[in-house]
């Protein structure tokens, strides 16, 4: 319905264009002068939106400006992981511990109700590429971005395995005794080709 | 404070760079109030012909520094002085500047430009101030740009494990890097990465863009009808709402409409100078986005079909399409040197029938779904349908005909092309339509904008000359 909305718009601008020219006709302009004069249309259709849309644009920046005063400068660099419900504290926690230039592998627990898009989960997807990010300026290392079951050894190259709502048990690359846990299921730890 | 002050010296200096280029050019009036007239204009060359510079530059092993930037910016502004310094200034006809006149004697243009400035510059500040405050929210915004850009930041080359990594791949490592560039300038030149800090930054590109039509349409199109039309513009919230999520749609879409206009300039005037800035702004254009090298692609070929029907300087538009090619290819080469491929089958798009009719389900979701976007005149106000009303009038009327076929045929092959490019994509339609329609317009509704205001102006301009012809009777 809306491709039809659009072809009436265009519609409804040249019988605009077509009223002026007549009523400019009328005036007592020969044609051409009164067809060249349709193009007034546009300055009055902007005059008469410009205004209220610039007021309702300012009004809308301004409510934005008081909404986001409140983030300090750490809140707003995790904004959009807190906004979509990851655990950007344990993101914080691991950075802390990550040495400078250390690599990375992020192992993403599995959940039942995942929903997939082009065979990407949508959930896990969030958490690989938000947690990608918040930990950047580290890479990641052997990062596949499809939910998958854990393979053996899988990030062995990596410095560390980041395991973000995933057990640390199963991990081939890691020693349980090496496991550093923020939370269950939140953990690091240094892989033995690392270590 | 380095980390508040130094990102706004980087915009300075693109900007100064720019000016370098377009006094190079000849595109500026060697003369201080023809400098300021300019600088919105100067700002966006600046911010194409630096960073295309920097990408050619990185894909070959120069570090990606501050310094590097430096010398860039340095060769620009040379290229400018020269050019400076070979003519005298350029003086205006003694006439009394309209502010030192009293105001009951101001002309309605006068009028127009001062009601322009102070609405427009209340809007600009507000969004300045909101910008300061604003997180990088919306998606790709942090997952590709912003990324892109922090790498830039951390590390001074292509390094191969974010680059060229199977890691990374879904953040589209084959996307042309001006964007990124570009936010990594002000990063390194905070001496930090701040994702707060960028909006600030990429609120200029309204601002900038709205002073370039200004400046670019001077002479041609009178305050009185550019005030009201960019004022819309800038006040559309799919404009200035797009640009405030940090995604590179509307930075294209900017360059784009100022390489478009800038083409219609050179179709109607012959005017070499017009063509030369259509480069730099169809090289950012392609260097921004892989949908800015299809419209680049759309409106050079527009261009070419008129150009050759009429038979007009076709050299000039051949040199400056290589010259636009040029700007790519370093990117395009690295990328294919490491093996990266895009989301888009683009050669089966080309040369494979079988592939295309069998997604033929494809093509009319595609035109509905971009229809359906261009129609949401709470976003657009109205543009497209003002568009359309004054190319039919020119049409109709012969006043600035080529102008019109030129925008006319512009917006149809770049409406094709984007429908192309869902046809062949390999993407789930209903998602890739639904995360994408709403953003790609912009670009189609930019085209609109640069057709009402040069064709309004050509309009009127043929409506005063009448009148006075009429008068001289």
């Amino acid at each position: 319905m809306r491709a039809v909305r659009l072809l009436s718009e265009v519609l409804g601008a040249l019988g605009a264009g077509v009223l002026v020219f007549l009523v400019v006709r009328q005036l007592g302009f020969e044609g051409r002068r009164a067809l060249v004069a349709v193009a007034l249309v546009p300055l009055a259709v902007a005059g008469l939106l410009a205004v209220p849309a610039l007021r309702s644009g300012t009004a809308e920046l301004l409510d934005e400006r008081e909404e986001n005063a409140s983030l300090t400068a750490g809140e707003a660099q995790v904004w959009p992981g807190k906004k979509i419900g990851l655990a950007v504290e344990f993101l914080g926690w691991v950075e802390e511990r990550l040495p400078e230039g250390d690599t990375f592998h992020l192992v993403i627990g599995r959940a039942p109700d995942e929903v997939f898009v082009g065979g990407v989960g949508v959930r896990q997807a969030a958490i690989l590429q938000w947690g990608l990010f918040q930990l950047a300026p580290h890479l990641a290392v052997e990062q596949s971005p499809k939910a998958r079951d854990l393979q053996p050894g899988e990030g062995r190259n990596a410095d560390w395995i980041v395991f973000y709502d995933a057990e640390s048990a199963d991990h081939a690359a890691v020693s349980p005794a090496e496991v550093l846990t923020h939370a269950p299921r939140f953990a690091m730890a240094r892989t033995n080709l690392a270590r | 404070m380095r980390a508040e002050v130094a990102p706004f010296a980087v915009d300075l200096l693109l900007a100064l760079a720019g000016l370098g280029i377009l006094l190079a050019i000849g595109l500026v009036p060697r003369r201080p109030s023809g400098v300021l007239a300019a600088l919105g204009l100067a700002y966006l060359t600046g911010a194409s012909v630096v960073p295309v510079v920097l990408i050619a530059l990185v894909v070959i092993g120069v570090p990606f520094t501050l310094e590097a930037f430096g010398v860039v910016v340095l060769l620009c502004i040379g290229a400018g002085a020269l050019r400076w310094r070979a003519g005298p200034e350029e003086r205006i006809a003694s006439r009394e500047a309209w502010w030192r006149k009293p105001w009951r004697s101001w002309s309605v243009d006068a009028w127009a430009a001062g009601a322009f400035i102070a609405l427009f510059g209340v809007f600009a500040v507000v969004g300045m101030l909101s910008a300061f405050e604003m997180p990088l929210t919306v998606w790709d915004a942090w997952s590709i740009w912003a990324r892109k850009a922090q790498m830039l930041t951390e590390h001074d080359s292509l390094i191969s494990g974010f680059w060229s990594s199977s890691s990374y791949s879904w953040t589209h490592l084959d996307y042309p890097i001006l964007y990124p560039v570009w936010e990594a300038l002000h990063f390194r030149a905070a001496g930090e990465f701040d994702s707060q800090a960028i909006l600030r930054h990429v609120w200029l590109f309204l601002v900038a863009f709205v002073w370039a039509v200004a400046f670019l349409m001077r002479g041609r199109v009178r305050p009185v009808v550019w005030a009201p039309l960019l004022l819309l513009a800038a006040a559309a919230p799919g404009v200035w709402q797009q640009l405030l999520t940090g995604y590179a749609d509307v930075p294209m879409a900017i360059f784009a409409c100022l390489g478009a206009m800038s083409l219609a300039l050179w179709l109607s005037d012959g005017d070499g100078r017009f063509i030369a800035l259509a480069t730099i702004m169809l090289a950012a254009a392609a260097n921004a986005k892989n949908e800015g090298l299809m419209v680049v692609v759309a409106l050079l070929l527009v261009a070419g079909a008129i150009s050759v029907v009429r038979r007009f300087r076709l050299p000039e538009l051949l040199i400056a399409s290589g010259v636009v090619v040029l700007s790519i290819l370093p990117w395009r080469a690295w990328t294919s040197v490491q093996g990266i491929e895009g989301d888009l089958p683009i050669s089966k798009g080309i040369t494979d029938p079988g592939y295309m009719i069998d997604r033929i389900d494809r093509v009319w979701p595609a035109i509905e779904s971009i229809g359906n976007q261009l129609a949401d005149q709470a976003q657009w106000l109205q543009l497209l349908p003002l568009a359309a009303l004054v190319v039919a009038v020119s049409l109709i009327s012969a006043v600035g005909r080529r102008v019109a076929i030129f925008y006319l045929a512009a917006f149809a092959v770049v409406w094709a092309g984007l429908v192309w490019s869902y046809w062949i994509s390999p993407n789930p339609l209903d998602w890739h339509l639904g995360t994408s329609a709403n953003r790609i317009v912009s670009v189609l509704v930019l085209i609109c904008l640069a057709a009402v205001v040069h064709l309004s102006g050509l309009l009127l301009d043929a409506l005063g000359q009448r009148r006075d012809d009429a008068a001289s009777d």
